[in-house]
């Protein structure tokens, strides 16, 4: 019951943000499909020297990944605002923290509620792909590899949320490494695009978000406020 | 199991903040100390004119592009980028070229790729590996046709990856025609495949030609008209697989200004019973060659072509590595071949019109170049880092060799096989190092000494154990200055004495400041 209550609570507190985010990634997504009007995006255009041979095409719906990309990390940085910075500051996290329920009760419905609003951005995205491919606004039909490529967005937006929800939680100063948070988001972030070169790089993505999710579990658990 | 929960998530936290602020610390202590140096210490005048012993022409010779002529002359090109061959042993006959924007008196031959290719003890695999880098059509591959008729203006030939098949289409329309071996047609299911595409090439209009696109796939190569989108076969054998494909000036049409050496566009078709299919242009010419030598060793190398002639370039070398090909003695043995230059040979072939090899002239030289040099330790020179203290050098030292080691195998790769750079991460991180590179001893042992004092006397005042102070001491002595930032940002002075005991209380080094009673959110 306290579960639910308190699952409840967060929905109501987060549903603004996630509803946002998911109709502007719907609105710009399927604005970009149609307006596109399924004319190919050339990244570095025929060329006397190189030829056909060098014209490395960018995917389909590449623009609509690069909204969702912004939406993913920005949804993220705003529900980790929302959720543990602002309450901070109004001073509701006090008495809640206070209730009869037990914090990881807290924060697992925070994290919850996240977790169900980036899975509400990769249903768009996967609704987006198949409006591309059904609907036939685009000449050549995307292909399935774009798909699985988006759905990884998400998962950085949970990084973000995640890096962010630190720096929130922490009571470090701005100078000192309160933006430890914040930065080891940005680390992995980086370390993510480039990880495919490295033997170990996924390995080491997945440590070192397991790593800042631990992290996070624990600023919470010895918060004071 | 709390505890234990606690305990473990605890240590975590710890062990994150720490690297983590010690990585963001290195970062923007380099990017720092990178701007300075590269604002204060400009590149040392000995870098420029060349190493000692080499005597002026042999230094040109070393900052040179070598190239040859249709009469198998050598000619070296200055350039002011390029780092050529290191010591020049032998030639037959070489020129040396007085500059770069001297003409050049006799049209030179182009072999395409020009880098380094040769094979020592290496296994199939790289074998396969060191062969050119064919270009997979990408499912998504599309553009306009170039230079077509006002039918197809602004039309698109495109690869329908859902069809698998080649198609023409107009802006904001679906694909109106499709073309396959048989030409165009107007359905797919007509449409007779070319099978799966390996290479693809366009020639754009000239000399009264219209574009074609040139196709390749696993056992046929296949020229398109796009005037008129007929298709006519180059080449196809079923019993053989094509599986490098190299093109020289098959993208141009028009001549060079010199008719007696000018160029023929050439594509070279390599297939798995090792031989290669020449296919030539203007006039169409079909050679098969064989590529050994006298004794029937297999050669490797580049072909160019001119109205003059075929000619194949062949380039070996007397390097010798680990039949281990582990990380480690890989990595070691390819960095003392580094530090021990070895022999370098090319050896320019002529090819008949039956397709058997004469030999024109050879050049060889000695490796490496400075350019590899430079990534070695010692090999940079001192005036450019010398006042570089990001890490001591206890912990530069081994850092600097594992990622000297991870390095070598795309370096080999890339400087010897010939291929794209498969570690870019590597290299940067490498030139990164051999940047911040603490090349006095001396002044790096100052620093950190200042460091550990300074470290030293603010632990002390600020009341930390003995066992955290040690452990602080030691991060400086391995991080130098990133040590010190670490600390300044991590430590935390320990909580007062309390008012009842006057006993110092027992505080984690990683401790959370206690909250005094007028913060909001404490306990009263």
């Amino acid at each position: 019951m306290a579960w639910r209550s308190v699952l409840w609570k967060e929905y109501r507190e987060c549903r603004v943000i996630a509803a946002l985010a998911l109709g502007a990634l719907l609105l710009l997504g399927t604005f970009l499909i149609l307006a596109s009007g399924g004319l190919l995006r050339v990244h570095g255009r025929w060329s006397y020297e190189s030829g056909f041979s060098n014209m490395a095409q960018l995917p389909l719906l590449w623009p609509v990944g690069v909204v969702l990309y912004a939406v993913s990390l920005d949804l993220g940085i705003a529900l980790a605002i929302r959720q543990y910075a602002i309450p901070g500051v109004t001073g509701e996290s006090g008495p809640q923290l206070h209730l009869p329920v037990r914090r990881s009760t807290h924060l697992w419905a925070k994290m919850s509620v996240c977790l169900a609003a980036f899975a509400a951005l990769a249903i768009a995205w996967v609704a987006l792909f198949a409006f591309a491919a059904v609907s036939g606004a685009l000449r050549v039909p995307p292909q399935v590899a774009s798909l699985f490529r988006g759905l990884l967005f998400p998962v950085f937006g949970f990084i973000a949320y995640v890096g962010t929800a630190i720096t929130c939680l922490s009571d470090g100063k701005w100078y000192r490494d309160r933006l430890c948070g914040a930065f080891s988001a940005v680390l992995l972030l980086a370390f993510s695009i480039v990880s495919p070169s490295i033997p170990a790089g996924v390995p080491l993505c997945i440590l070192a978000f397991g790593s800042m999710v631990v992290v996070l579990h624990h600023l919470f658990r010895a918060r004071e406020t | 199991m709390r505890v234990a929960v606690d305990t473990v998530s605890r240590a975590v936290f710890n062990v994150w903040r720490f690297v983590t602020v010690a990585v963001v610390a290195s970062f923007g202590l380099l990017l720092l100390q990178g701007f300075m140096l590269d604002r204060c210490a400009p590149m040392p005048r000995d870098d420029r004119t060349g190493p000692g012993g080499l005597s002026p022409r042999e230094w040109e010779i070393a900052r040179s592009t070598v190239c040859y002529d249709a009469d198998g002359n050598v000619h070296f090109l200055k350039s002011e980028h390029a780092y050529g061959p290191y010591d020049v042993l032998n030639s037959d006959h070489d020129t040396m070229q007085s500059g770069e924007d001297t003409p050049i008196p006799l049209p030179l031959l182009n072999f395409p790729h020009c880098r380094p290719y040769w094979l020592n003890e290496l296994g199939a695999a790289e074998l396969h590996m060191s062969a050119w880098r064919t270009p997979v059509l990408g499912l998504d591959l599309c553009g306009e046709i170039p230079g077509t008729n006002s039918y197809f203006w602004g039309t698109s030939l495109g690869w329908d990856a859902h069809r698998q098949v080649w198609a023409l289409a107009r802006p904001h329309e679906k694909p109106f025609a499709y073309v396959g071996r048989n030409g165009r047609t107007q359905a797919p299911s007509r449409n007779d495949r070319f099978g799966r595409l390996r290479w693809g090439a366009v020639t754009p209009p000239g000399n009264g030609l219209a574009a074609r696109l040139t196709l390749v796939s696993d056992h046929a190569a296949f020229d398109v008209d796009l005037a008129d989108m007929t298709v006519a076969t180059l080449f196809e054998d079923r019993a053989c697989r094509i599986t490098h494909v190299t093109a020289s000036g098959w993208h141009r049409t028009l001549f060079r200004e010199t008719p007696a050496a000018s160029h023929r566009a050439l594509l070279r078709l390599r297939t798995d019973d090792g031989r290669d299919h020449l296919v030539l242009r203007f006039p169409r010419e079909h050679v098969v060659v064989v590529p050994r030598d006298a004794t029937g060793r297999p050669l490797y190398g580049e072909y160019a072509a001119t109205l003059d002639g075929v000619f194949f370039l062949h380039r070996e070398g007397d390097l010798r590595l680990p039949g281990d090909q582990g990380f480690l003695a890989f990595g070691t043995g390819y960095l003392h071949a580094l530090q021990s230059p070895w022999n370098m040979k090319e050896t320019l072939y002529r090819v008949a019109s039956d397709g058997k090899l004469s030999r024109v002239n050879s050049f060889t030289w000695k490796q490496p170049d400075r350019s590899m040099v430079h990534y070695l330790p010692g090999g940079r020179p001192r005036a450019k880092s010398s006042l570089v203290t990001a890490f001591s050098p206890l912990l530069y030292r081994p850092l600097h060799h594992v990622a000297l080691l991870w390095w070598a195998r795309g370096d080999f790769y890339h400087r010897v096989l010939g291929h794209a750079r498969p570690y870019p991460l590597a290299e940067s991180l490498v030139e990164m190092l051999a940047l911040i590179h603490p090349w006095h001893a001396g002044w790096a042992a100052f620093i950190t000494g200042l460091a550990a004092a300074f470290v030293a006397i603010h632990a002390r005042r600020w009341g930390l154990g003995g066992g955290q102070t040690l452990f602080w001491l030691t991060v400086v002595g391995m991080l130098n200055t990133v040590g010190v930032l670490t600390y300044l940002c991590i430590a935390r002075r320990p909580a007062p004495p309390s008012a009842q005991s006057g006993e110092q209380p027992e505080e984690s080094l990683f401790a959370r400041p206690a909250l005094l009673p007028d913060q909001p959110g404490a306990c009263q």
